[in-house]
């Protein structure tokens, strides 16, 4: 018995050791990519009391400079982010006084969680859909309307299907409401701008990917059985050609969370995006350097989550992380 | 296959055809209504009265010591009782039920009146000279601070240099609030909101004060309900209010929307009651509509060309005022601001006054006096005076423009044109990002900037007393602005002012543009909304009838 659970333990060993390793690697991304957050962000000319305070006398631009410490070299200002950063304190906005930067990626991060997980699950059901039922029609009609949905919608911007959606939805048939998050009905229309792109995105991924599984000898070896075409598809096909999009997936999801600027703009959803990007425009030093330690983790962890995903599908990769490790 | 494709491509064309076709069919039939005017009271009253209005971004705070914009100023005024208002351009009774200004000016008493907060405790004197002990505060306050530093010690205080508590702001009892000025003020009320603030709302929620619906009390018009950031704040009447009798909405709610397509499709649909519209092809659709009408709004902002005086090639006044008057102030306001605006020939915009005279229509417009003068005639005048040989097109100036996007351009590149063609100068357009930054430190040579103003033209006027973003020197205009500024004779304030406008604008220390104005397009159930730039009333005066 014990030498059956030390059997397992050896086995499983080298794939603590690489997820340990792989760990340590995520907290040196992380700390380079706060690192240049933080230098770019310094380096763009201006402050945030001069971004968001029209007619400011000089003396109150200065006064305010020297209560947060911005007048001080921009070295000694990254030393007290870090300390500040490593007692797990994210810091507060300065655009909104008052809102902890965690409590803004509690508050508002699920509402661009749901919205763009609702809209990533559409999309990539139906993109998945598409692409495979494109493959097996290759070069016959469903093929081109698949791949020519697919090119538009990766290629019109996303603000322009959204205004166009919310201008022929809510004021020519006014079907839906203009803007704001009261429920279900207001979910309609974003949701829908943003399951365009993961939609086409998938599609054209998917299509390819079955492609490639097509011309594999296991599936020639498969038809040489005599299994049924069905059998073919779905046990040998869908399956191979899934393994790719795992990836992809887990950093779609990863996404999800960082909400999009332009659909929470323009349909007034109070989401992480928005503060994302205005923090910038802002100067909202803090806020923009706090979503990126977040966002920057959440990424880190679903490549993670992937490749430990990919070594339980899929041998031959566990074998080569015990190499390398 | 490919005839698939094809007939799937023209049927889409067709489809779209007949949309535009059924567009264009609509938009003739429709009557050109000619535009509606503001609808006169007739007496009737919905009764329901609510109304749906817009910002276009999230307030930053509405707590009133800390709070950054104009947005969340405008909220504040809707629920919380400042001891004066502004209505109609005149400073009136909010909080305070009367107020005593001593001979010298210099001390302030007011008269609280019996009001609530919506808990239903009083207001009192305590309440007010906790706000600005907390603003003088430098632990949390720094926003709007420099407006009270008339108020004894407070700028002390906002540096460190003595406790908060020694300004001079006196609660004398619940209802008598005694201020002291360190000279005297004529412009103090018109300038600043004493706005209460209630000291236990402060120790209950520390620094989380004013970030959320339910951390603070209100003690105005309105009080607030919800507060979606981003999305939706949505307020209702506050029944503890003193004058709730004449607050005839029941509830509102401020829609936040940054996008411009969203902000119209929202008005005309009608989720919104009321918006400002300032691009023209908007403009002209709602102009369409007989259910609507305009307002225009002359703004308390002059859009300016600033020159930097310490440069060699600006610091002879000719040459800068070829440059002013070589701008054809109408074409700018047609193209750079959609036709809205008034050509300015002054600093003060119209809606300013001194004591209750109308500034502007009391006071010529001080470039007026040179219009007749040839910009290219002055330009070689300057450039001779200031030995700059006498060449125009040897010159090269630099034009620092801050609006990058493909409609910024266009602009900068009107100004570049004119200057070019009237003086033969070379301009080279720095388009930059942090231009504001550029011309506060003096490294540019020709700016564009934009100035609002407060009731009284002081604040404007007192921009240039040490040079401002033009490095212009100048002891005897800074002299005639403090001057005027601490003297409480309207006569003489009027003019000191005046003299000091002549003298900025003669010298060209800057170039007046243009007086900014926008539209607002309303339904025409709503009535009441201030068109009075200064006005600080909040929503209190609006209502609606046969919604």
């Amino acid at each position: 018995m014990q030498t059956h659970l030390h059997r397992l333990f050896e086995s499983w060993m080298p794939m603590f050791k690489y997820i340990l390793k792989r760990i340590l690697y995520m907290a040196l991304v992380m700390w380079i990519v706060t690192s240049i957050t933080f230098f770019l962000l310094h380096a763009i000319p201006g402050d945030p009391i001069t971004a968001m305070v029209q007619d400011l006398p000089e003396e109150t631009r200065q006064a305010y400079l020297v209560s947060y410490g911005f007048d001080q070299p921009v070295g000694k200002q990254y030393l007290m982010y870090l300390k500040q950063l490593f007692s797990g304190n994210l810091g507060q906005s300065l655009r909104y006084p008052g809102r902890k930067v965690a409590d803004i990626v509690a508050n508002y991060s699920p509402v661009s969680a749901l919205v763009g997980g609702i809209a990533l699950a559409v999309g990539v059901l139906l993109g998945l859909g598409c692409g495979v039922l494109a493959a097996l029609k290759r070069d016959r009609w469903p093929d081109r309307a698949v791949m020519l949905l697919a090119l538009l919608g990766t290629t019109i911007p996303t603000f322009v299907i959204a205004s166009v959606l919310q201008y022929a939805l809510t004021v020519t048939w006014p079907v839906f409401p203009t803007t704001g998050y009261n429920g279900a009905r207001y979910l309609v229309l974003p949701v829908i701008c943003m399951c365009v792109g993961p939609l086409a995105t998938y599609a054209r991924y998917m299509r390819s990917s079955m492609l490639d599984v097509v011309n594999q000898d296991y599936i020639l070896t498969a038809e040489a059985k005599g299994l049924s075409e069905r059998r073919i598809i779905t046990h040998h096909m869908l399956r191979n050609a899934l393994l790719p999009c795992v990836t992809m997936i887990c950093v779609s999801v990863a996404g999800i969370f960082s909400g999009s600027f332009i659909v929470e703009s323009i349909f007034s959803l109070p989401g992480l995006g928005r503060y994302f990007i205005s923090a910038i425009s802002d100067r909202d030093y803090f806020v923009v350097l706090g979503l990126n330690v977040v966002l920057t983790g959440i990424y880190v962890c679903s490549i993670l989550v992937s490749d430990i995903l990919l070594m339980l599908l899929d041998p031959r990769i566990r074998t080569v992380g015990e190499e390398a490790a | 296959m490919k005839k698939t494709v094809t007939l799937l491509l023209a049927l889409a064309l067709i489809l779209s055809l007949c949309a535009c076709g059924a567009q264009n069919a609509a938009q003739t039939t429709q009557p050109a209504a000619a535009v509606n005017t503001v609808p006169e009271d007739n007496g009737t009253r919905d009764a329901e009265q609510f109304i749906n209005a817009l910002i276009t971004s999230d307030p930053s705070t509405l707590d009133c010591a800390r709070f950054l914009g104009i947005i969340d100023r405008n909220i504040l005024h809707s629920i919380t009782e400042p001891l004066t208002r502004i209505e109609n351009g005149i400073v009136t009774e909010a909080g305070a039920e009367s107020w005593t200004v001593s001979d010298d000016g210099l001390i302030y008493t007011f008269t609280l009146r019996e009001n609530r907060w919506d808990d239903g405790e009083s207001v009192t004197a305590a309440d007010y000279a906790f706000a600005l002990r907390r603003e003088a505060d430098p632990a949390n306050a720094w926003s709007f601070a420099s407006d009270f530093f008339s108020i004894v010690n407070f700028e002390a205080a906002y540096n460190g240099e003595v406790s908060p508590e020694e300004i001079g702001v006196v609660a004398e009892n619940d209802s008598t609030l005694v201020i002291t000025l360190n000279a005297p003020n004529p412009a103090f009320l018109s300038t600043v909101d004493i706005f209460p603030c209630r000291e236990s709302d402060v120790t209950a929620c520390g620094d989380g004060y004013g970030s959320e619906a339910g951390t603070f009390s209100s003690c105005g018009p309105f009080k607030l309900d919800t507060w979606v950031h981003n999305s939706e704040l949505s307020f209702s009447r506050n029944e503890q209010y003193w004058d709730v009798k004449n607050v005839q909405l029941s509830r509102f709610t401020y829609q936040i929307i940054p996008d411009e397509s969203a902000q119209m499709a929202s008005l005309e649909n009608g989720s919104l009651d009321y918006a400002t519209v300032n691009a023209p092809e908007y403009a002209a659709k709602f102009d369409a509509r007989d259910d609507l009408y305009v307002l225009n709004i002359t703004t308390d902002r002059t859009a300016m060309i600033v020159f930097n005086c310490e440069d060699p090639m600006l610091s002879n006044a000719k040459i800068r005022q070829a440059f002013s008057l070589a701008l054809d102030r109408a074409l700018i306001i047609e193209i750079t601001n959609g036709g809205l605006g008034t050509p300015a020939f002054g600093l003060v915009p119209t809606v300013c006054y001194v004591g209750d005279v109308n500034f502007r229509e009391a006071t010529a417009e001080p470039l007026l006096e040179l219009r007749d003068q040839d910009p290219a005639a002055l330009l070689l005048e300057g450039m001779a005076e200031a030995g700059l040989g006498s060449d125009p097109a040897a010159l090269t100036y630099t034009f620092t423009w801050r609006d990058t996007s493909a409609a910024g351009r266009t602009n900068a590149e009107l100004y570049q044109q004119m200057w070019e063609d009237t003086l033969g100068v070379k301009i080279e357009i720095d388009f930059n990002e942090s231009a504001l930054a550029s011309i506060r430190d003096g490294n540019y040579q020709i700016g564009s900037v934009g100035w609002g103003s407060t009731y009284e033209p002081l604040f404007q006027l007192s921009r240039w007393s040490t040079g401002g973003q033009s490095r212009w020197v100048n002891a005897d205009y800074a002299l005639l602005v403090s001057e005027g500024s601490a003297s409480m004779d309207d006569a003489v304030r009027l003019a000191n002012y005046q003299q000091a406008e002549a003298m900025l604008i003669s010298d060209a220390a800057i170039a007046p543009t243009y007086y900014n104005a926008t539209q607002t397009y309303a339904y025409s159930y709503v009535s009441g909304i201030p068109v009075n730039p200064f006005d600080t009333t909040g929503l209190k005066p609006l209502f609606t009838s046969d919604r």
